[in-house]
């Protein structure tokens, strides 16, 4: 069974492939911005299908805020529950 | 028939414009998810015979935080949302020093912060399959002024910023936004007007008729369906407002 964290691996894979960003490695420190190239539709989206995903979104409520999300790992700490 | 049924939401689909919505999309062959304070017979009659492509739940639109998690179900649901269109609406007549606090917010809530709440919401399946169509249905109160409706035109008017801004935003995903602006049209809302008022309407429209929810409907699909059309707002008033 997939954790919460291969699940961020995969949409952020596949959000890469699907807006033709280059072949950015993925790792914990990689920021999603300046390190992965994506835009902040780009975040908008993988936010969205992580949401699908895992029927969860921290940022909704206020609880964590998304300016905090600078990198993979930021990420992946926002949705540990 | 269509071959592939699309996730359609219809806001305020019990009754006039929504429910002929509801029902041109269903004859289309598409889910439909819809709304509605209360469970009308033309709901009934949809359910019974569409089924499980007829998707109904008791909301009131006044309240923002229920119609975000309606939409929320329908994108537990079916994963994605291919079309909103923010139909529900209500009116608010009088003088302005006249209007109460309680219809102001109300208008407020369904007129706007519940539509600008189920478009975030329903963006997030649109966003998911990078590809969307949404309509805000304004009003022509939106374009030009009329005496007895300053708050209402307050709230169909923020519709057309929210329309070409939020055009912009989701453009690149191929999401398309857009807005159609009915006048007046035969429907409950024009059913109280005296025969001299409805004659003044008439007069003051170049094409000398009133629209019929037929024509709102069409113009509600050619939004939702063209490929090249975003941000803009199509008044259906006969000329009216030109």
């Amino acid at each position: 069974m997939n954790t919460t964290e291969d699940v961020i691996y995969e949409v952020l894979t596949r959000v890469m492939q699907d807006e033709g960003l280059a072949a950015i490695e993925i790792t914990d420190s990689a920021r999603l911005i300046d390190d992965l190239g994506l835009k902040s539709l780009h975040i908008a989206r993988t936010l969205a299908l992580l949401e699908l995903e895992l029927d969860y979104d921290p940022f909704g409520s206020g609880t964590v805020p998304i300016t905090g999300v600078q990198t993979v790992r930021d990420l992946c700490a926002a949705y540990q529950r | 028939m269509s071959a592939d049924p699309r996730v359609v939401v219809v806001s305020g689909g019990s009754a006039g414009l929504g429910n002929a919505l509801v029902d041109h999309y269903l004859a289309r062959g598409d889910i439909v998810a819809t709304f509605s304070r209360s469970r009308s017979e033309a709901i009934e009659r949809a359910i019974s015979s569409c089924g499980d492509r007829c998707q109904w739940q008791a909301v009131d639109a006044a309240d923002p935080a229920a119609v975000q998690d309606f939409a929320k179900q329908v994108l537990r649901r079916h994963r994605r949302v291919d079309a909103l269109v923010n139909n529900a609406g209500v009116g608010v007549d009088g003088l302005l020093t006249l209007t109460r606090d309680e219809d102001i917010r109300r208008a407020l809530a369904v007129n706007l912060e519940s539509v600008i709440a189920l478009t975030r919401t329903c963006l997030k399946g649109m966003l998911s399959a990078r590809g969307g169509s949404i309509v805000n249905v304004s009003s022509v109160n939106a374009i030009r002024g009329h005496k007895g409706l300053s708050v209402y035109s307050a709230t169909k008017a923020a519709l057309h910023g929210f329309t070409r801004s939020l055009a912009r935003e989701v453009g690149p995903q191929n999401i398309r936004v857009n807005a159609v602006a009915p006048g007046f049209f035969e429907s409950a809302m024009v059913e109280h007007m005296s025969p001299a008022q409805k004659a003044t309407i008439i007069r003051r429209t170049p094409l000398k008729k009133l629209a019929t929810q037929a024509d709102l409907v069409a113009a509600v699909d050619f939004l939702l369906s063209a490929p090249s059309v975003t941000g803009q707002v199509l008044a259906v008033d006969g000329g009216f407002s030109c």
